[in-house]
């Protein structure tokens, strides 16, 4: 099992170098990988990288937005939806025609599920 | 109007009312899962013990909630679960559906029915951890509770509201006793819970059918995590029995619970435990395997009239491996609960079942929970078994004693004798009283050791037939000396017969 979890690492990269010299940069990114590799952890380097990205991204108030709609959104549609979720955000869009209608949002902790297929989920519940 | 008719118009209703809302949760994503573990990242705002939904609609409880990830053990199947799975949180700390409908049901640690009936609907939920009821709530308990075996209501009698440890090797009677116990409950205003934690399924099986058989199914909920199902269900089975319990007693009513057993319950929390990472103590045990009980053992208590006067008592088990009372386990225990009952293997090899060894088990609580007519009698009883255990290494010597220690040799016998007792026989209060005060009369001084038993049934018939009024008397907790009087007569009437 390993030490630290990708996003683990990519904290500690991004905290050991904001706001430092392009020299004094390298030289931490350089110990960084040292590191990695004493951790055995050389392997999820893509992974910790893309970590790096989406928690620089957070730390600036961009969110990581996914939006799945049943059929294809009028253009500004998707980005006013995400507009309300955050300042800037991270936008994918995707079409899943199995959800009938209407959309789900999913961001990094939430799913915001305002689809048919989930209605009509919840009323064979109920029902 | 007909019935689809009616069917069809429930569901218009039920379509017309229903709210369109969008569905907010908040979700992490499974990163490992393996052994019936799962470690989720995201879930930032689970709470400690809070149930997650697994897909599938798989339960699991959050126990280990670190900064960036949540450790859950998974409540049922796992193999259908894939890391970067989606795992939502349900907003709820574990708690189980609890109603009236449970009696007479077998349910698993979650509260579903698995005794193939229809499913118990209800809108009350019961936390499974609960803190016990504090100081300024209890009474102290002074109410029996019969068990309905001769040995254990007269010399280590169990009252309302306490908890005593059943402790002994495999094979020993353990679960016997427990079973004995319930059925003896029946007409005593009591509800009973069975809780059958890591038991092979067939035990199950077979004791539910017992107890079907008996009638007590219509005070009794088996509460069943068992062999074959995953060590998390076994960790929470006792805790869902406790809460059942809780349900009742809060309704003022006396519950009996029987954890059988909680040597199972800590393995199974052991190995969870491991697997997720927290450091292993002595025998590998986690840290808190003491807490483990102590918290649920804690829950049974006897209520005062001014919280409804409820109450549950509670029968734990433990099994020892080889006699040793002094393992971990064990010895943690002895130390919570109110007594120990203690079974010996080779006292169940030499015939005497049930197996106690009355030198070594205790009830802390004695007398105030036992009837006056038994308090009187049973004083006798202890008394002279004390003294046959120190004199029993001479009873080979019998030829060469004085008659005073031949006479307590030979009552002593005849005492071990009458304290046997088969399965399935529980007997009332108010025979055994008849049967130990014919015991301090003499009745079965002439007999021999080996037909004490069927004097006593002749005995218990014949005053059943002659004399049921002063049964009566004695069942209501009546004695002094005109009932000892009409006692000493029914002995000589019958002894001249």
């Amino acid at each position: 099992m390993p030490k630290l979890l990708p996003r683990q690492y990519a904290k500690i990269l991004y905290e050991s170098t904001a706001g430092l010299s392009e020299k004094d940069m390298n030289a931490v990114v350089h110990a960084f990988v040292k590191i990695l590799k004493t951790h055995q952890m050389l392997s999820k380097a893509e992974r910790i990288i893309a970590e790096y990205e989406t928690y620089a991204k957070e730390q600036r108030g961009v969110e990581r937005v996914e939006i799945t709609s049943a059929r294809e959104l009028s253009p500004g549609d998707a980005e006013s939806i995400a507009a309300h979720i955050a300042h800037e955000t991270d936008l994918s869009v995707k079409i899943d025609p199995k959800l009938i209608g209407g959309v789900v949002i999913r961001t990094r902790n939430t799913v915001f599920d305002g689809s048919v297929r989930a209605q009509l989920e919840k009323l064979r519940q109920q029902l | 109007m007909s019935y689809t008719d009616q069917v069809i118009a429930s569901l218009k209703k039920n379509i017309e009312s229903f709210k369109k809302e969008v569905q907010i949760e908040e979700v992490g994503t499974v990163i490992e899962i393996g052994d019936g573990i799962a470690r989720m990242s995201g879930l930032e705002k689970c709470q400690a013990q809070e149930m997650l939904e697994f897909p599938g609609g798989t339960l699991g409880i959050a126990l280990n909630l670190q900064e960036e990830t949540v450790g859950a053990v998974i409540l049922g199947s796992y193999t259908h679960i894939k890391e970067g799975d989606m795992v939502k949180r349900t907003g709820r700390i574990m708690s189980i559906p609890v109603s009236d409908a449970l009696i007479g049901r077998v349910v698993n640690a979650i509260g579903e029915p698995i005794d193939g009936k229809s499913p118990i609907s209800t809108k009350t939920f019961y936390p499974v951890e609960r803190i016990a009821p504090g100081v300024m709530t209890r009474e102290p308990v002074n109410r029996p509770m019969q068990t309905g075996i001769k040995a254990i209501d007269a010399l280590i009698p169990i009252g309302r509201g306490q908890r005593e440890l059943i402790i002994g090797d495999r094979q020993t009677g353990k679960t016997a006793i427990a079973i004995d116990t319930i059925l003896n409950q029946k007409g005593q205003n009591m509800i009973c819970v069975y809780v059958a934690v890591g038991q092979k399924e067939s035990k199950v099986a077979r004791i539910v059918s017992k107890l079907q058989e008996a009638g007590a199914m219509e005070y009794t909920i088996v509460v069943s995590a068992g062999a074959s199902e995953p060590a998390p269900m076994s960790y929470l089975a006792p805790y869902s029995g406790v809460a059942i319990a809780e349900y009742f007693m809060d309704k003022g009513k006396d519950v009996l619970i029987i954890y059988d057993d909680l040597t199972k319950q800590a393995w199974a929390y052991r190995e969870m435990s491991l697997l997720l990472r927290r450091p292993p103590g002595r025998e590998a045990y986690p840290g808190d395997v003491f807490y483990l009980h102590s918290r649920l053992l804690e829950r049974a208590c006897n209520l005062n009239k001014e919280h409804g006067g409820g109450s549950i008592t509670a029968l734990p088990i433990i099994e020892t491996q080889a006699g040793d009372i002094s393992a971990y386990v064990p010895t943690n225990v002895i130390s919570i609960t109110d007594g120990q009952i203690f079974l010996e293997t080779d006292l169940f090899y030499r015939g005497i079942r049930p197996a106690l060894n009355v030198g070594l088990s205790v009830s802390r609580v004695g007398g105030s929970a036992q009837t006056k007519p038994m308090k009187k009698v049973a004083g006798s009883l202890k008394l002279g078994l004390a003294q046959f255990r120190e004199l029993e290494g001479f009873a080979q010597f019998a030829s060469d004693l004085d008659p005073e220690t031949k006479k307590s040799i030979e009552r002593g016998r005849r005492m071990t004798e009458l304290l046997k007792q088969s399965q399935y026989s529980p007997e009332s209060v108010e025979q055994q009283v008849v049967s130990i005060y014919a015991m301090s009369q003499g009745l079965y001084d002439a007999v021999d050791v080996s037909r004490v038993k069927e004097v006593e049934r002749k005995f218990v018939e014949f005053m059943r037939a002659s004399k049921p009024a002063l049964l009566e008397k004695i069942q209501n907790g009546e004695w002094g000396e005109e009932i000892e009087k009409g006692l000493k007569e029914a002995i000589s009437q019958f002894e001249s017969k």
